[in-house]
């Protein structure tokens, strides 16, 4: 995998010794210490992480049903994507609407929260543990049913419409905003970053805000030059991580529309449709050479952000 | 016999895990494991109730048995198929599997179990069997799965609704006109108030009714046995109740699926007439409403005409291809579909049972719930209305099955023309069927 | 620190009416869950008024039991697991994150690659080579297949977590403890580890919770009764092809959110505490 070489790993601020300058020795000691550190991983990787991945890669070229040996198919499988299956490029459309409104959203959302709830005020831990119940509640089957008894056609949502005059329709279940109650779910699941965002918050000395109160600030000022830019390396995960898993969404659409991605295709997310072909039709190869091309797209946008986080991204440790 | 997966594939992998095996394989947490090596295991799926039931049977032949231990895997019905396809893609799938109608075909064209026929009649008899549920189980003539119990494909109607508006319940010779008036009366007569009827225009079980009775079929050897003009008159029929209220409206139709029961319309009351299989009619249905639900024959295409409705099983016994107790599974079968015990036990939980000396069991037994004289006295109907059905579904039969619940949303959202929905459907399926 | 303590009266009122809008939001489908796990079967979904006519416990009762072996024996795998995946995923994360996140070596940025990549497939491609290659290990129907891989450190969610968090802490401090003598190993222990506080408790929160949903790995190498989980078990309530009992349904999920609920609420007041107060220098 060539994403390794380019995307910027955390460097330290002390310069890598050059080998050409012959002062091998320590270097050499550095890496004992940090392969021992690293022991653990290794071992993961080696034992658990790669055999799978290799197989994978090895079905996305095959015709595989589970049930017989696989085939090999040479590049059938991607042929096949891009030129013969419409509702791959659909599973792809939905997919990119999904990352494009709940990456930004939710995060946004999280992040105001998270300030909100940093304040020192009384019953701050309940509200705490509150707003995170919608993530404790994760993919549960109740989900399913909650979601429909909001946006059904006799959902809570038509009965506060009804109240204004306005005649509601089951939005859940309309094949033009079935998406969007899924990405209202998701933000509503907004728990995960916000607690990363706490955490960030915390590691920011108070000494700071102190100072630019000094000076004037105003909290808005102090939000912006103080709070941000140090909370920049955990932003940057959040998006980071937050794309990855928008990409990879499954729960959701899995939960509320029984697996069937409905009505009308209409979120028929990229893993949803993946686990249908491999896990409903049995086509196991086809399945992972969408795994494979959906890696490909995430690792696309993984570099991109490393790429641009040297511009926005500022580290204590440089 | 290899697994579909051999280590071979992970070389590298497994090559190097192996190492580490012995040792961790010390600190099995699992004590079922240790036994379950010489054991015969059988794997079903459902509710919690059927999933007892069912182990508790495994028990009861355990302790009867001495020689043999049946171990029982129960799984949640929605996951147990991804669990059963990763154990056979393993090749560690239990002897006995329980299996359902639509992959028995899947299963049984990929070589994954076993053909039964060197078991019967001798170890597994199928005699007490209905005919027409044992060639539902057969591939090529071969029978693959023993039917356990059997659901029937029954319309449902709510009593409540019908005696409020005055109308006449439906009997059993109606016909499709028959049910498109009642329907609009339904939606007339109460004011626009609720809806005639589900919309099942993409439930294949119900154009499977629809066109047996007009002489056809869903499939034969592996194909679509039915004319394109059929499936035009099927989505032609369902868009002019559509348009009249007689039938849902497309967003109400998307969001009750089959088997999800609280949104089914039946259950919130949007509508009087739905499509029933007679082992959910209590759980399903009568115990989610207070409304009363009656069922009766589905509606034919002439008054004199056949009915289309079959018994089908609600699901199989089969056996694993790679079974290595295969002898020992095979009696364990004939035991569970054909004994005194597991009638007694099992009761009317996923319908009758096939067997008629399990049926014979329940029926001299006199603690008959209402709900399960229903079902039976309603069997009894349908086995006597019923025409033979066709051997074994093909391979691909679920994923047609989603096809044509898609091209009926795409109709009933007007985002495709009925001409354009069918033409798109019968080249789509022929396409999923050949397996390209 | 006391800036924003000192806020006027008004302005911590506005605050807490905003929490408490949101509250509401936030708990409305919870009311809905708790409300029908009282409530008979019939009126679940055909009332609209979330609260029960009474507080019977038949639903609770009837769902704890429904299964042989009861719940009891589900919550005690279920948390037998997530306490030894908080283990492993704390211990195996650490190490590895400060190694990225503060050490030189070869081959770091191929690794850091491999390290986020490896979290890029989906995991429904990886679960057929995955199941081959742990029954060929033998472990299938035990637990080694949940809990061996957080002590192998392969959720690179966490690793990359904690680099973030490593990253934010000054590295004079690190040179400060070298001129004092100690070694990269006394800098993990002494500095960075004391330090990294709040992402530590996230990371158990994190992985007690992930592990205590995921149903769907214990789903496939747990098979017997006995050694199900409770999110396996939850499933079996809802039932396309037969009965569903939604009040037990309904009754179990409440309760099935309680371990959850407590771990978050003890565990979150460690991250707000945090190191903040002990004035860090930046």
């Amino acid at each position: 995998m060539s994403l390794g070489t380019t995307i910027a790993a955390p460097a330290g601020h002390e310069p890598a010794p050059d080998v050409r300058d012959g002062s091998t020795r320590p270097r050499r000691r550095g890496d004992r210490v940090a392969y021992l550190f690293l022991a653990p991983w290794f071992a993961g990787l080696l034992l658990l992480t790669t055999g799978p991945l290799l197989g994978s890669l090895y079905l996305s070229f095959t015709k595989f049903n589970l049930l017989q040996p696989p085939a090999w198919n040479g590049f059938g499988n991607y042929l096949k994507l891009f030129t013969d299956d419409p509702r791959y490029l659909q599973s792809l459309k939905v997919t990119f609407i999904y990352v494009a409104l709940t990456v930004p959203l939710q995060l946004g959302f999280a992040l105001a929260v998270a300030v909100m709830l940093n304040r020192p005020l009384r019953g701050m831990a309940w509200y705490r543990s509150i707003y995170y119940i919608p993530s404790l509640l994760g993919g549960s089957v109740a989900i399913a049913v909650i979601w429909g008894q909001l946006f059904d056609d006799d959902g809570v949502l038509n009965g506060f419409l009804a109240f204004f005059g306005v005649a509601g329709r089951s939005w859940i279940s309309n094949p033009d905003t079935a998406l969007y109650t899924l990405v209202l779910l998701n933000i509503w699941q907004f728990g995960s970053p916000m607690v990363i965002f706490l955490a960030g918050l915390k590691q920011i000395p108070q000494e700071l805000y102190d100072a630019a109160s000094v000076d004037g600030a105003s909290a808005w000022r102090r939000f912006w030059s103080v709070t941000v830019p140090l909370l920049t390396p955990i932003i940057f995960f959040n998006v980071v991580l937050q794309i990855i898993q928008a990409f990879q969404a499954f729960t959701p659409a899995y939960v509320v529309s029984g697996g069937s991605g409905g009505p009308s295709d209409s979120t028929l997310f990229y893993t949803l449709y993946l686990y249908q072909q491999g896990f409903t039709n049995l086509n196991m190869g086809y399945a992972s050479a969408m795994a494979w091309v959906l890696l490909l797209i995430i690792a696309t946008f993984t570099l991109i952000n490393f790429g641009l986080a040297r511009r926005w991204v500022y580290y204590e440790d440089r | 016999m290899t697994t579909p997966l051999s280590r071979r594939h992970f070389l590298q992998a497994g090559l190097a895990a192996g190492a580490l095996a012995p040792l961790l394989s010390a600190c099995n947490l699992d004590p079922a494991a240790k036994e379950a090596k010489e054991s015969v295991r059988f794997s079903s799926y459902g509710d919690p109730t059927k999933l007892g039931l069912r182990g508790k049977l495994a028990d009861l032949y355990t302790s009867s048995h001495p020689d043999v231990k049946i171990v029982f895997e129960g799984t949640a019905t929605a996951e147990y198929w991804d669990k059963l396809a990763t154990q056979m893609a393993g090749g560690n799938a239990p002897d006995v599997i329980n299996i359902d109608v639509p992959r028995i075909g899947q299963y049984g064209a990929a070589g994954a179990l076993q053909s039964l026929q060197k078991y019967v009649p001798d170890t597994i008899d199928t005699k007490p069997i209905d005919h027409n549920l044992l060639i539902q189980g057969q591939l090529k003539g071969e029978q693959f799965g023993i039917p356990v119990a059997m659901s029937t494909y029954s319309m449902g109607y709510d009593v409540t609704v019908l005696d409020q508006l005055g109308l006449e319940h439906p009997h059993q010779t109606w016909t499709w006109s028959e049910f498109a008036t009642l329907a609009n009366e339904i939606r007339q007569k109460s004011g626009k108030k609720i809806y005639g009827a589900e919309d099942p225009s993409g439930d294949t079980a119900s154009l499977q009714i629809f066109l047996r009775g007009k002489g056809e079929d869903l499939y034969k050897n592996g194909t679509l046995a039915f004319p394109d003009s059929l499936l035009t008159e099927w989505f032609e029929y369902w868009a002019a109740l559509r348009a009249t209220g007689g039938t849902i409206p497309a967003d109400i139709a998307a969001q009750s699926k089959y088997g999800d029961w609280p949104a089914g319309p039946l259950v919130k009351k949007q509508a009087a007439l739905a499509h029933i299989q007679t082992p959910n009619l209590k759980g399903g249905f009568q115990d989610l409403t207070d409304h009363t639900i009656e069922i009766t024959l589905p509606p034919r295409n002439t008054k004199d005409g056949k009915c289309g409705t079959f018994p089908q099983p609600s699901s199989f016994l089969s056996l694993n291809a790679r079974s290595k107790r295969a002898d020992d599974a095979a009696a364990f079968m004939n035991w569970f579909a054909n004994g005194a015990e597991a009638a007694k036990t099992l009761r009317l939980i996923s319908g009758p049972p096939a067997s008629a000396a399990g049926r014979d069991v329940l029926l001299k037994g006199s603690d008959l719930s209402a709900s399960e004289k229903q079902v039976l006295a309603y069997t009894d109907l349908a086995l006597k209305n019923s025409s033979p059905p066709s051997q074994a579904g093909p391979a691909a039969s679920t994923a047609v099955a989603d096809l044509l619940l898609k091209t009926s949303q795409d109709i009933a959202f007007k985002k495709i023309s009925i001409k354009q929905g069918v033409q798109k459907f019968m080249a789509d399926a022929r396409k999923t069927l050949d397996g390209k | 620190m006391t800036t924003l303590q000192q806020a006027p009266t008004k302005r911590r009122w506005l605050t807490h009416l905003a929490l408490i809008a949101g509250t509401l939001v936030m708990v409305y489908p919870l009311l809905w869950m708790v409300g029908g796990s009282f409530k008979d079967e019939k009126d679940i979904f055909s009332q609209l008024n979330p609260f029960p006519g009474s507080l019977d416990p038949r639903n609770y009762v009837a769902g704890w039991t429904a299964t042989d072996p009861t719940f009891t024996r589900f919550y005690v795998n279920s948390l037998l697991i997530a306490v030894l995946a908080v283990a492993g995923n704390v211990i195996a994360c650490t190490l590895t994150a400060y190694a990225f996140a503060r050490l030189e070596f070869r081959g770091k940025k191929v690794f850091f690659g491999i390290m986020l990549g490896s979290i890029m497939l989906p995991a429904h491609a990886l679960l057929i080579p995955q199941y081959v290659l742990f029954f060929n290990l033998g472990w299938v129907n035990t637990y080694l297949p949940l809990v061996v891989p957080k002590f192998l450190a392969t959720d690179a969610f966490f690793i990359f977590l904690m680099v973030q968090f490593i990253r934010t802490i000054p590295r004079t401090l690190d040179e400060a403890a070298m001129i004092d003598g100690c070694g990269k190993v006394r800098i993990f222990s002494r500095i960075v580890l004391p330090l990294t506080g709040p992402v530590l408790i996230t990371t158990m929160i994190f992985t007690f919770i992930w592990t205590y949903n995921d149903f769907f790995a214990q789903l496939i190498y747990l098979s017997y009764p006995s050694s199900e989980t409770v999110p396996v078990a939850l499933r079996r309530f809802v039932d396309a092809t037969g009965d569903s009992s939604y009040g037990q349904l309904l009754a179990m999920s409440v309760l099935s959110l309680v371990p959850t609920f407590i771990v978050f609420l003890l565990a979150q007041r460690r991250i707000v505490e945090g190191i903040a107060t002990t004035g860090l220098k930046g």
